[in-house]
């Protein structure tokens, strides 16, 4: 079973790693009558199960730590590195410089704000950083669709949404990176 | 004095399927249990977050057995009642059972 060591570790980001050893574990019991494609639907859906328990387990903990990662977020994003971009490469959106430039400062403020969520709180921080990120998606897509019409649907207008959704990547990155550093020795050696 | 420990429904049958099982109460005999003999399909998120639930109430505590072959190395994680789980699990089925009394509902027929 050389997927086990995957479906362990996606589970230990949700819960403690002994936990994930024994929920994986479990699945593997049942796999050999069940099937691989059974296996992976019982984690992903116990993973989602997991990450949802951890926010709605301490309601107000999670709400904090929504509205932490996003001012962090905000705080990180929009000052500093961001509007240093519109003033350093003046010409307008279309210049690619200044593109890179505000999507490496957007992504370094997502993994930063990923990162720092964990800190926070180790055993929701992962969950609020998921939450986070897909309210960051639901926005942006709504932004597509409602208040930048079709007219405004330009090339530097795109290519900003494409930079904004991408952020939701380096967000849970960074949690994930904080996550496996703090449940880490213990889950590689169950995981090999 | 601590308010006293209150159980959902979902929690009773957990608790009472893991007396079922003894010592060999684990994620796969519980659900075999609660499906058995409950009569409910439990989806394994549902269970092993009301495990979760039920450990931060202190209503069981777990300990982890040796890794198996079968389980591709993995260990069981065995789950216990703790006496305060016991205590909350009598409480409730007492007040149904104070509640049931005289209904004859298992019957089908309302007294």
């Amino acid at each position: 079973m050389p997927d086990m060591p995957m479906a362990q570790r996606l589970l230990s980001l949700f819960t403690s790693p002994d936990c994930a050893e024994a929920i994986a574990g479990d699945f593997a019991e049942a796999r050999g009558a069940r099937g691989t494609l059974w296996f992976w639907r019982q984690v992903v859906t116990t993973a989602i199960a997991l990450c949802g328990h951890a926010l709605t387990s301490a309601p107000l903990t999670g709400v904090g730590l929504l509205a932490a990662g996003g001012v962090l977020f905000g705080a990180l994003a929009f000052t500093g590195f961001a509007p240093t971009a519109l003033l350093m490469f003046p010409g307008g959106l279309a210049a690619p410089v200044q593109w890179i430039w505000l999507s490496l400062a957007w992504w370094s403020a997502a993994f930063f704000t990923g990162f720092m969520l964990v800190h926070l709180s180790p055993g929701r921080g992962m969950a609020a950083s998921i939450v986070l990120a897909l309210l960051g998606e639901a926005a942006l897509v709504a932004l597509r669709l409602t208040v930048l019409d079709g007219d405004m649907m330009r090339t530097p207008v795109d290519v900003f949404l494409s930079i904004a959704m991408f952020t939701a990547v380096p967000l849970v990155a960074g949690s994930a990176a904080v996550r496996r550093r703090i449940t880490g020795p213990s889950a590689e050696a169950t995981a090999r | 004095m601590a308010a006293p420990l209150n159980l959902g429904e979902f929690e009773q049958l957990i608790l009472l399927a893991i007396l079922r099982c003894g010592d060999n109460a684990y994620g796969v005999t519980i659900r075999a249990e609660l499906a058995a003999r409950g009569g409910r399909t439990v989806a394994p998120g549902a269970l092993y977050t009301a495990l979760e639930r039920l450990e931060a109430k202190r209503a069981v505590t777990s300990r982890m057995g040796d890794p198996t072959p079968q389980r591709g190395g993995r260990a069981k994680r065995f789950v216990k009642v703790t006496p305060t789980g016991m205590e909350a699990l009598k409480r409730a089925l007492q007040a149904y059972e104070r509640l049931l009394d005289g209904l004859n509902l298992t019957r089908g027929v309302h007294a």
